[in-house]
């Protein structure tokens, strides 16, 4: 048989965690459907189960001048409803599943799970945000694109929690988001894209841009983006993004399609804004 | 009652509220779950099935428990549990019961299965050898050998798979009490099921009872497949004396049942002067492993080929294929879909290539009563095509929708016929239909056939179509869900065939029943179905009308293709449907609408590619149906036309609305893109590769 725990606080959550090797289970909308087996019967998990969807220190939404920290069981629906959250953050949230698994999916389970093609990354990635991990020896913190390693890989230890999620406050000026899927609605997507910019009278003076789906992990590389503020050659851009692509065809989509539409887009808005 | 009297349906609110009761609703104390242990091959021989030994709670069920291993479909090559040889991935070979369902899991986990296996065939092109081939037709009419032509304008075209993906899983209940083998469950056909049972058990007839429940969509998945299912119940049911239940899982359902056959078309047509003098076709399309109705479809696809054109010469070849792929069947359409996306696709590319219109190009080619057919039957009734086409380009403001045309938009037009009822003379020779009004001492009246509701609205027609007829109220009619032991066999609830057939035998049977309303005794009235005398039909030859009579459909599709992602947007769908006369306006608009959703997905959305037997696409998230968002703007029309047979003049709908929604599409997108398209769905993978070209 298994344990499920489910602490009324952090500090007790983190105390579990340290003893116990567990499965952490947030809004569940991945786990859960990973255990079915057939309808009727019950969805059995072979490890010990710790719930921390009702922890109230991690469902807060804090925006200070310096930055936005997201607690990890705030819900997507929360995030999209919240009119003091800039439209660049929201918007990727508004657009993932539908609205039943947007109103218990989390901000820290889509990162954790870190599926290829979990849409909240690429906007996190872009955003230069960092994950709090929390385990009852302290936290530490680090960008959510080094936390992240690989499809369903992440590098969390087995005492930690993910806690928070980080997002610094830059002065973006433009930006634009595109998910492509297969239909308009409740879909995963085939890529999304997200380029955010900086201009000051009309000099671009910072620049971020990430890319779903395509890689195991989403693309970011700053040292391109410099470049590109620097010179401005938007051909080149696309072509060092390009060597960065390394995805295959599968079910959904094709290596070709990816890689093609998502530098297209990022062209066409680039030549059209910066 | 009037018929024209605009009415909610009938079975509306008992969905609405839940108090519809769907196979999965049934809950029974002591029932005991079944589960298909299935082959992982997909050609070869199970050498052993080594079950784990201690389970004293499970039990097995298999190809030694049938009387007979058949199913009878249309012919019997489909095991029961195939014994040994397998043919497809997922073919069942046992069922597993067991009242705990943790505990059939943990025993099927167990399950140890050595297999022999051979090399299968998954493509067409790979079926070489005759025993390949399931079968093969061939028509002519004129001739086609002796033309004087300019040249020959030829293109393949191809379509993949379709899933119904009917809401409501396959799924059944089976109980064997007092020598009575009762099977509940999701089906469109209960006689189907009832042949096969009798076919399978050896029990006679009086012995057997089939009753639909509530059926959430079928679309022909419910078609000939839920026959396998009754049979291996069946099999579980009369072994462990108790009740079974069968219920499948979404992905199981979407990996194993039927799926719409993919084909291959070429049309070769001869031209002269501009002209189209004669059209060579060959059809052809994958059937799996078993026959099942492959045949039929086969034909159906055929049959129509020259759609509503006159071509005075014409060959049609039709092959269908006999592979290791996944088990292909009914589907609404049933052939037509993927022939007609052929020949519309190739009228619009015979347009473009002489640079006319491509409503003004097929106006020349029109058929018209009188006429002959494909199959050299005379056109008895009234053909509108030029006045539909006339409706058409005024309720889409054709003229002003190309004129305002703007870059990466497209305009894509099609006209597809369809035929009511079974091929040829099947509705004489095979069906032979019986319907019963039974009026009783409450003088309510009842309808006793076997036609189900499966959401299409049968229900709410055929209740309309007695109760105007007998000038009642609604509520005085009473139409159960068909209990084999109640009511007669009025056919199959398919080929489009519910409202025409069916319907105008409770018409027939009503104007009977009318005069005797008054009296205050029971009274039943029996109708058979009688044959048209000018419908003629040789079925060696496949000359003659191959149908009652024809529906038609003519639509106007609008998309945007964005030139970045080649994403498709359909933003419009206009059309316009001769079905006779509506019986139920709303019931059409809900057949259209539907129709449109389906025919999107066909067209642009619902890709399923099987690598080597194993589908791909297998879940909700990987097989993209169409959602709210993304269906067109619909303006539609009908023109009435009404037929003799039909009541109240209705000729067939439902599978017509789907039929021509895709081409209209895939036209659109050429219109759009410049691109030739000869393959559904079209994707924006496909499309981007053919702008890398």
């Amino acid at each position: 048989m298994i344990q499920s725990y489910r602490p009324e606080t952090l500090k007790e959550a983190l105390q579990i965690r340290n003893q116990i090797d567990c499965t952490v289970f947030a809004g569940g909308t991945d786990l859960y459907i990973r255990k079915r087996q057939w309808q009727g019967a019950e969805r059995r998990f072979d490890n010990d189960l710790l719930f921390i969807h009702q922890l109230s220190e991690l469902r807060k939404i804090e925006v200070s001048d310096e930055e936005i920290i997201l607690g990890a069981c705030v819900t997507q629906s929360e995030i999209e409803g919240d009119a003091y959250l800039p439209e660049f953050l929201r918007m990727p949230y508004r657009l993932m599943g539908n609205p039943a698994i947007r109103n218990t999916a989390t901000v820290g389970g889509n990162i954790v799970n870190a599926a290829q093609v979990a849409d909240s990354l690429p906007v996190l990635f872009a955003l230069d945000s960092q994950v709090v991990l929390q385990s009852i020896h302290g936290e530490r913190k680090m960008p959510t694109m080094d936390f992240v390693i690989g499809k369903y890989k992440t590098g969390i230890q087995t005492n930690e929690i993910l806690t928070h999620v980080m997002i610094p406050k830059k002065n973006w000026t433009d930006f634009y988001y595109r998910k492509i899927g297969s239909r308009k609605q409740n879909i995963l997507s085939k890529l999304s894209v997200i380029v955010l910019l900086e201009k000051k009278n009309d000099d671009l003076t910072n620049l971020a841009i990430s890319i779903g789906c395509v890689n195991e992990k989403p693309i970011r590389d700053h040292e391109i983006e410099q470049g590109f503020l620097e010179s401005g050659a938007i051909n080149q851009l696309i072509d060092q993004l390009y060597d960065k692509m390394e995805g295959q065809n599968d079910k959904r989509s094709s290596k070709a399609y990816r890689e093609i539409t998502s530098l297209k887009l990022i062209k066409d808005y680039l030549e059209k804004n910066s | 009652m009037n018929i024209h009297d605009k009415i909610n349906r009938v079975d509306g609110i008992s969905k609405i509220n839940g108090s519809a009761k769907y196979i999965e609703d049934i809950h029974l104390d002591e029932v005991f779950h079944a589960r298909t242990l299935r082959s992982g091959i997909a050609k070869g021989r199970v050498k052993s099935i080594d079950y784990p030994v201690d389970y004293e709670d499970i039990i097995v069920v298999d190809s030694h428990d049938i009387h007979k291993n058949e199913v009878l479909m249309i012919t019997t090559d489909m095991p029961v549990f195939t014994p040994s040889e397998v043919t497809y991935v997922g073919e069942p070979l046992s069922l597993i019961l067991g009242k705990d369902k943790h505990r059939v899991i943990e025993f099927m986990n167990q399950i140890k299965i050595v297999y022999e296996e051979d090399e299968g065939i998954f493509a067409m092109d790979a079926c070489t050898k005759a025993e390949d081939i399931f079968s093969e037709y061939v028509y002519e009419k004129g001739n086609i050998h002796e033309l004087e032509y300019d040249e020959i304008f030829e293109k393949v075209y191809e379509t993949g798979y379709q899933e119904q993906l009917y809401m409501e899983k396959q799924g059944m209940i089976a109980s064997y009490d007092d020598h009575i083998l009762t099977i509940q469950g999701s089906m469109q056909c209960p006689y189907y099921i009832k042949n096969a049972l009798i076919h399978a058990t050896g029990l006679p007839d009086h012995r057997i009872r089939v009753i639909q429940t509530t059926t959430g969509g079928a679309f022909g998945g419910k078609e000939e497949y839920p026959s396998l299912l009754a049979c291996q119940l069946a099999a579980a049911a009369m072994k462990v004396r108790q009740t079974v239940s069968l219920i499948f899982d979404r992905r199981e359902d979407i990996l194993t049942t039927t799926k719409r056959h993919p084909s291959r078309t070429t049309i070769k047509s001869y031209l002269k002067d501009d002209k189209i003098l004669g059209m060579d076709i060959l059809y052809e399309i994958d059937g799996g492993s078993y026959r099942g109705l492959t045949d039929v479809v086969l034909q159906r696809g055929l049959l129509t080929l020259t759609g509503c054109y006159k071509i005075d010469h014409v060959q049609v070849k039709g092959k269908a294929y006999r592979t290791n792929n996944i088990f292909s069947g009914a589907f609404r359409g049933f052939g037509a879909p993927q022939s007609m996306f052929a020949l519309e696709q190739h009228m619009n590319q015979l347009a473009k290539k002489f640079k006319e219109d491509p409503i003004s190009y097929r106006r020349k080619y029109f058929v018209q009563q009188g006429d002959l057919s494909a199959t050299s039957g005379v056109f008895h009734e009234k053909i509108l095509l030029n006045q539909m086409a006339d409706a058409l380009i005024r309720l889409s403001e054709y003229d002003d929708l190309l004129a305002k045309k703007e870059k990466n938009m497209g305009i894509g037009v099609s006209f597809v016929p369809h035929g009511g009822g079974f091929t040829g003379d099947g509705e004489a020779a095979h069906i032979k239909a019986q319907v019963k009004l039974k009026k009783d001492t409450l003088n309510r009246v009842h309808l006793l056939v076997s036609t189900v509701e499966m959401g299409q609205g049968a229900k709410t027609v055929l209740s309309k179509i007695v109760a105007s007829t007998l000038e009642i109220p609604i509520e005085q009619i009473v139409y159960d869900d068909p209990d084999t032991f109640k009511v007669p066999d009025s056919g199959p609830t398919v080929a489009s065939r519910t409202t025409m057939v069916v319907g105008g035998l409770l018409y027939k049977a009503a104007l009977e029943l009318k005069p005797l309303m008054n009296n205050p005794a029971e009274i039943v009235i029996t109708k058979n179905y009688v044959h048209p005398e000018e419908i003629v039909w040789n079925q060696k030859s496949l000359k003659g009308n191959a149908y009652l009579a024809y529906s038609w459909s003519a639509v106007v599709a609008v998309v945007y293709v964005d030139p970045i992602t080649w994403e498709i947007d359909c933003q419009k769908l206009y059309g316009i449907y001769d079905v006779g006369v509506p019986v139920d306006e709303k019931t059409l608009l809900g057949q259209v609408h539907g129709g449109v959703a389906q025919g999107l997905g066909y067209g642009m959305m619902e890709k399923m590619e099987s690598e080597q037997g194993i589908l791909q696409h297998n879940s909700f998230s990987s097989y993209a149906v169409p959602v709210m968002a993304d269906m067109p703007k619909m303006e539609v029309d009908w023109i009435f036309n009404p037929y003799r047979e039909g009541p109240y003049g209705a000729k067939a709908a439902g599978e017509l609305t789907l039929v021509g929604v895709a081409p209209a599409i895939a036209a659109a997108v050429e219109d759009a893109t410049g691109f030739d398209l000869c393959r559904l769905p079209i994707m924006p993978e496909d499309l981007v590769k053919e702008a890398e070209k």
